[in-house]
């Protein structure tokens, strides 16, 4: 009796977890497909629908290259990568070192951050980079995602100097460090493996980032998922050539996923909920 | 120079540039919605206070304001259902078989939580698509029934599901690793003494995640409420607001129709349940213990 419930459930879980396989069987087949025939079989095999690589695609009443999009979202998710690892190795360090009154404020300060609503926040962002004439820019679009990504980084980044024993900056101390000195020379180096979760952090959020790209950017600052959702918001959507662009897209996340495996299980439980 | 004032001076140094970018780029932005949200800003983009006016007009004469509180009252409850109860589902059944199969099934719950946004809208896109080349009208094609639109149908529930999943995507890695934890001599003990897998769970398993497990039921409720991007990407919520929810009408009103100061009220009555969220948790949980589970140590 326990058995047979127990391959019940095995075959429900089966059943739920169909639509995902499905889903990305699709994305992998169709990007090399003519057409789809019976939802899943290829009607022809092709290279077509990769040609946005080489050949410039349809946009409006003209054709473009998909090129300038990718500088533009190399350019975002890079900024923003650099941007908050600087900020967070700074924080982290004061954080985990230095005790002072407001510590723990900090501290209560990056669960607010988790949760006070960033989308619903659109409009007082929007107002802010307008007055601060950094709206429809990629700098000011980078600047509201880094402070909305910092304090969970400085949470992260605050556990990697923790485990860096004391005796170390009292040894660089005595020698004479600042520790403005200290931090550069001897604490970065050792935190190196923070610095790369952090910063592989912040590289994928901004990659895969589409509402605040959609309304802090102008419609010619396109970046890639801006450009998939325009193609998808058409009156027919062209499957087969949207699965390749959303493969090609969809890479980086993969190859950093395989690469970082083990540790992203982790950094993915500490970042919680993307939204 | 004195050991106080030096203190102070490196503090300033560390922390001063992060602090200024949060401060100007976060909590400004909170601050200015509130504002906003006392005036009638529309596109000439001039300050003009009208006092509660806004809140008045939400709570008196929108038209639309009931049936958007009735499918948020609707979605919420059914997303935070689903993401709990599938994410404790996955995670029960990939540690309770073989390891392999475990990662297995593991790495398929994780795929929509790493598929950036937009595809993963495309690829339900294409799997409800109305035409026959949508996934499930090809199925109901070989079967010999003709194409529904799901979207139009049934908006509402699939908008749950699909924002659900990615829910159950997070709950899953944290009550897998949660479950890991725990002594596999408990496990055996229990087994020993005759246990079925449902006892087992039940008396041994989710006593002991407890804490991550009503930590993330806490977490989500703001989660769900705030959500609307995957909404707003698959159905907008449409047809009709059928599936439009309290934070994408406030993203409609803003960016869609340009009543800024309207979209900014709403948007500030949503702020205020998410402060009332964590100050719930934050009652429930203690700081210390709070800080501790959402730094998932």
């Amino acid at each position: 009796m326990g058995r047979v419930l127990r391959y019940l459930a095995y075959a429900a879980i089966a059943l739920m977890s169909l639509p995902i396989v499905i889903m990305v069987a699709f994305l992998v087949v169709a990007s090399f497909s003519t057409r789809l025939t019976m939802g899943l079989v290829p009607a022809g095999l092709t290279l077509e629908n990769w040609s946005f690589l080489w050949a410039p695609i349809p946009w409006g009443l003209g054709r473009e290259y998909v090129w300038p999009t990718l500088a533009n979202t190399l350019m975002y998710a890079g900024g923003s990568t650099v941007l908050r690892v600087l900020l967070v190795t700074l924080a982290g360090y004061a954080v985990s070192r230095i005790s002072f009154r407001g510590r723990l404020f900090v501290l209560a300060f990056q669960m607010v951050g988790r949760v006070v609503p960033g989308a619903g926040l659109l409009i007082g962002m929007y107002f802010t980079l307008y007055y601060l004439g950094l709206l429809f820019t990629i700098p000011g679009v980078v600047l509201i995602r880094t402070a909305m990504g910092i304090p969970m980084a400085i949470w992260i980044m605050k556990g990697f100097f923790d485990g860096i024993p004391w005796e170390l900056e009292w040894a660089a101390m005595v020698d004479g460090c600042s520790r403005l000195q200290l931090w550069r020379r001897v604490l970065l180096p050792l935190v190196r493996p923070g610095i790369a979760a952090v910063a592989v952090f912040a590289f994928m959020e901004a990659w895969e980032d589409f509402i605040y790209v959609y309304v802090l950017l102008p419609g010619e600052t396109k970046v890639m998922s801006v450009l998939i959702q325009r193609l998808i918001a058409t009156e027919v959507i062209d499957y087969p050539f949207l699965a390749a662009m959303s493969l090609f897209y969809t890479i980086p996340p993969l190859v950093f996923y395989v690469l970082t495996q083990k540790h992203l299980v982790r950094v993915t439980l500490v970042g919680g909920v993307k939204r | 120079m004195g050991p106080g004032l030096r203190k102070a001076l490196t503090l300033f140094v560390f922390l001063a540039p992060p602090l200024a970018v949060v401060t100007l780029f976060f909590l400004v932005p909170v601050v200015l919605t509130a504002l906003l949200s006392l005036t009638d800003m529309h596109e000439t983009l001039r300050w003009n206070f009208v006092g509660l006016e806004n809140f008045r007009r939400m709570l008196g004469y929108d038209p639309r304001v009931h049936r958007i509180i009735v499918n948020t009252a609707i979605y919420v409850p059914s997303a935070l259902a689903i993401t709990i109860g599938l994410g404790l589902l996955i995670a029960l059944a990939s540690t309770s078989m073989r390891e392999g199969a475990g990662i297995l099934l593991r790495t398929i719950w994780f795929l929509p939580n790493l598929i950036p946004p937009v595809v993963y809208i495309l690829l339900w896109r294409w799997f409800f698509d109305p035409t026959r080349y949508g996934f499930l009208n090809a199925v109901l094609a070989l079967l010999g029934q003709g194409p529904r639109a799901w979207l139009t149908e049934y908006a509402l529930p699939i908008v749950i599901v699909v924002n659900a999943l990615i829910g159950a995507s997070v709950c899953m890695v944290v009550f897998t690793s949660a479950i890991k934890s725990i002594p596999p001599e408990l496990i055996m003990a229990a087994q020993v003494d005759g246990a079925s897998y449902l006892q087992t769970v039940r008396y041994v398993i989710l006593p002991l995640i407890r804490w991550p497990l009503m930590f993330m039921t806490a977490w989500h409720v703001p989660a769900h409420l705030n959500a609307y991007v995957y909404t707003l990407l698959l159905t907008d919520g449409g047809p009709y607001y059928s599936s439009e929810v309290w934070a994408l009408y406030s993203y409609h009103k803003a960016f869609r129709y340009f009543e800024y100061g309207y979209g900014a009220a709403i948007s500030t009555v949503l702020i205020a349940l998410n402060v009332a969220a964590i100050l719930i948790v934050w009652k429930v949980f203690g700081l210390r213990r709070m800080m501790e589970l959402g730094g998932g140590e």
